[in-house]
């Protein structure tokens, strides 16, 4: 994948306008909206409050921006709540944002006790819609899915579509909620101020998780730590202590999954599990071509509905299919965003050679039975994927002749396996061949 | 082109097709495939701040070993059990070896003694006894706590499952009761595969407070006490050892298919029959770790085996004696257990002759060993040619065709002068059919 969103800092995310991305720019103060050519669209500079050092991760929740800074000389890190301000109301319709306003932080300020070590973060935010439309003046309203609300929480309604309050957004605050129908009331002098139609959107954020590098003991001892914080109480829930959480390079939130990236792999978390066990983990091309050197990943975006994370990275490792070479491309300090599918993909192949490696040139008697593994990169068996094996005499080999496989190609099993026989050749020389699997002509 | 697996780090073991490897920079386990692919990674519950110098796998967990301070080799090491538990290593025990008044502790290697047995009959859950047979005797070793793992199990309702348990005793026909409350959590069939672990074994660079003699020394894998030293200059400067029950000898090496401690010594590979109280190394393979003009030993600094196949971990190699290519990354290189030629030694007698074209000759007599220097006898058959140069008319072997070895691994043929003096060389070459 070339270059795309060219972005000089190591932030980005979705944000109000579909198709966009944004990113803070910390040199300028300034949020940014770039295309996915990185073609510059709009800058917002920041208001009320300033980026201290650089933004490490931004999220955006469906209203509000979320960014997660070091503060300075060692004393923590903070995580504000941003929005693109001013905003259209009932009250000032018409009005377009200009500005990046902070609204709220959480700061966490290392002690003895604690110190706080985190690149990664993510919001519990869920994308609800109206379910029918809604009039100003109404004092419930149906939403398409109400699961994960409750009373309490502040949704915020809109832009709305609806002709005579186009664009307007408002907030509201639940009293009640019927998770059957979705009917939500609420508490508002003179209900709705705006109208709104079926489908128009609504945002719910809940709560922060942040993954510290160190243990919940508070030593700067890598131990790992995840802390949820409810929001806008900004208490702590819980914690889950577990090196799997340290050194996170990047994480986000989408639907009720929490993922984050560590190391070569992106894991996740349903967070509805209450055992808090990892859902998922996969393996998420972050190996530069020398098979061993880690890319750093220093944002994600979980987009669940395209079925894929955006990683964003200064380089990229991408992989020849015709001949399985790897070529990792440095963009210079840059930071482009590599795609990593949520579906199943085979990952790897893997040979056993039963019962050696060596075999004698004797095609009557000697044979080597080939077990192959084929797995995803979620380390799962490939069902009924083709294997197609081949040999060739290595270049360090003395000249001579490969032999046959049989049967050859072979569909893999439910546990992705597949076998063959090998058969040498009756060459009497010191040969090494070298065998390859093939999946589809994919090395 | 040697590199294969591309490991950053000096440890590897083999499992199922896979290579794994531990990496401390990033503290996660890797799973590789032969040409370098990561196909996934393990994070690791626990970080670990020392480079791990050999990995090993017991059927169940993955063992580890590293040194307690980096710097300070001779502060000692320590040895983790670790298993894989919903996509993490989650670390199960820590047995430190730190150095004390007793003992200095200084090692890089070590293997895990463990035994894979299979059930002779069915187990179902719930149940607290079944039967069990290994292909070694070694029933006797299955003492109350000794921890099994049994599975993946076959049996409908719990295929790919599988559990540890306890053993609370043992009793006639290989019968085994287990401790743990409820017994069984889940059904096995009669063939599904049981395994358990014993001793822990690494060398030392010291007997007790010795310094530079080499050591061998067993613990036990359930609690890390130590239960034997041994010392021994074979023992010194070992990087890589693992566990292997030889199973697949025929002929006259039959004798050796036993559990052994395999390990490298400079070119050496050499077996420890741990079940011998006198540890005696019983076999010794020669390794083609070393450099085409035989100067330079390549270090080994993990080794893994799977099936008859030996993988030695190192980042130098030379193929069939070409240049020592050296790489950034740790790769392996491949030997057998299964013997081959490695060495003909031709002696005549008398080996001086009067230049009489054919009134007087030699008896010359090859003598064909493998790499454990045993006499290279067939696999499944081998024939032996000689030939020769220089002598002049009428210098030449009877008989001039191939013929085979015997059981000695030797061959005769009769050398007769020609009409010239000078040097004879008379070669021979073996052939494997």
């Amino acid at each position: 994948m070339p270059d795309n969103v060219d972005l000089f800092d190591a932030n980005f995310s979705f944000g109000p306008d579909a198709g966009f991305f944004y990113s803070c720019d910390f040199a300028n103060q300034r949020l940014i909206r770039v295309t996915e050519t990185g073609a510059f669209s709009g800058a917002f500079p920041v208001a009320r409050s300033t980026f201290r050092t650089p933004i490490k991760e931004l999220h955006f929740d469906g209203t509000f921006f979320w960014t997660l800074e070091d503060l300075p000389s060692d004393l923590g890190v903070v995580i504000k709540r941003w929005r693109l301000s001013p905003f259209p109301t009932a009250a000032f319709p018409s009005l377009i944002p200009l500005e990046l306003r902070w609204q709220d932080e959480l700061t966490l300020i290392n002690s003895p006790n604690m110190q706080w070590a985190a690149s990664a973060f993510a919001i519990e935010h869920y994308h609800l819609e109206f379910d029918g439309s809604a009039d100003a003046g109404d004092t419930i309203v149906r939403v398409d899915d109400a699961t994960n609300v409750t009373v309490g929480n502040k949704l915020y309604l809109g832009p709305s579509t609806d002709g005579v309050d186009g664009d307007n957004e408002e907030e509201i605050t639940v009293l009640g909620v019927n998770t059957i129908t979705g009917d939500i009331s609420f508490s508002k002098g003179g209900g709705l101020e705006n109208s709104f139609i079926s489908g128009d959107p609504i945002s719910l954020h809940k709560s922060i998780y942040l993954f510290n590098d160190n243990s919940f003991g508070g030593l700067e001892d890598g131990g790992g730590n995840l802390v949820n914080f409810s929001y806008p109480a900004k208490t702590e829930n819980f914690t889950d202590n577990g090196a799997r959480y340290a050194s996170a390079r990047a994480a986000d939130f989408d639907e009720t999954t929490l993922s984050w990236v560590r190391a070569f792999q992106i894991m996740d978390i349903v967070i509805t599990n209450p055992g808090f066990d990892i859902t998922n983990s996969q393996e998420s091309n972050l190996v530069e071509d020398d098979f061993g050197t880690e890319i750093e990943v220093f944002d994600m975006i979980s987009d669940f509905d395209n079925t894929r994370y955006l990683k964003l990275q200064t380089k990229e490792t991408d992989e020849a299919l015709d001949t399985g070479t790897l070529t990792t491309t440095d963009w210079g300090g840059k930071y482009n965003f590599q795609s990593q599918p949520r579906g199943s993909l085979v990952n790897s192949v893997a040979m056993e050679f039963s019962t050696n490696r060596f075999v004698l040139p004797q095609p009557s008697t000697n044979t080597i039975t080939i077990t192959t593994h084929v797995r995803d990169q979620f380390d799962f068996a490939v069902f009924n994927e083709e294997v197609r094996w081949s040999a060739a005499i290595n270049a360090d080999s003395d000249a001579g002749t490969v032999g046959t496989f049989s049967p050859n190609p072979v569909f893999t099993n439910s546990s992705g396996i597949a076998q063959t026989v090998y058969t040498p050749s009756s060459t009497p020389n010191d040969i090494i061949v070298d065998i390859t699997a093939d999946i589809e002509g994919i090395p | 082109m040697v590199e294969n697996i591309r490991l950053i780090n000096p440890n590897m073991v083999r499992v199922d097709g896979y290579f794994f490897s531990f990496n401390e920079e990033t503290d996660v386990m890797i799973k590789k495939a032969d040409d370098g692919t990561l196909a996934f990674s393990y994070p690791l519950d626990t970080p670990i701040s020392s480079q791990i110098t050999t990995i090993e796998h017991d059927g169940e967990s993955f063992w580890t070993q590293e040194n307690i301070n980096d710097g300070d080799p001779d502060a000692g090491f320590r040895i983790r059990r670790w298993l894989i538990e919903n996509f993490v290593m989650v670390l199960q025990q820590t047995f430190n070896f730190a150095t004390d008044s007793n003992d200095t502790f200084e090692s890089e290697a070590f293997t895990i003694e463990h035994y894979e047995g299979i059930l002779t009959s069915g187990a179902t859950e719930n149940t607290s006894t079944f039967n069990v047979s290994f292909d070694t005797d070694v029933f006797a070793l299955l003492t109350p706590g000794t921890k099994m793992f049994l599975g993946p199990s076959t049996k409908g309702g719990f295929v790919g499952e599988s559990e540890s348990v306890t053993v609370n005793s043992t009793g006639a026909g290989n019968l085994i009761t287990i401790s743990d409350s409820g017994g069984l959590t889940n059904g096995f069939l009669q063939g599904d595969t049981i395994v358990f672990s014993k001793n822990l074994w690494f060398f030392n660079e010291h007997f007790q407070k010795t310094t530079d003699v080499g050591a061998l020394y067993k613990a036990s894998a359930l609690n890390g006490n130590i239960l034997l030293r041994e010392q021994g200059g074979a023992f010194l400067g070992i990087n890589g050892t693992t566990f292997h029950e030889l199973d697949s000898f025929t002929g006259t090496l039959a004798s050796f298919n036993k559990p052994y401690l395999v390990f490298i010594r400079t070119t050496s590979l050499l077996f420890v029959n741990i079940l011998d109280s006198n540890l005696t190394i019983e076999l010794s393979a020669l390794q083609n770790n070393i450099s085409a003009d035989t100067l330079t030993v390549f270090d080994v600094s993990d080794m893994g085996i799977e099936g008859e196949t030996i993988f030695r971990l190192q980042t130098q190699i030379s193929i069939n004696g070409g240049s020592t290519e050296t790489t950034s990354t740790f790769n392996y290189q491949l030997a057998t257990f299964v013997p081959f030629p490695t060495a003909i030694a031709i002696t005549a007698t008398p080996a001086i002759l009067p230049a009489d074209s054919g009134a007087s000759f030699s008896t010359v007599v090859a003598t064909v060993t493998d790499q454990y220097d045993l006499p290279f006898v067939k696999s499944p058959s081998a024939t032996i040619i000689f030939s020769t140069s220089g002598g002049g008319t009428g210098s030449s072997v009877v008989p001039s065709s191939s013929q085979a070895l015997n059981s000695e691994g030797q061959a005769t043929v009769v050398y007769n002068t020609g009409d010239a003096a000078g040097l004879v060389t008379i070669s021979a070459i073996v052939t494997i059919n």
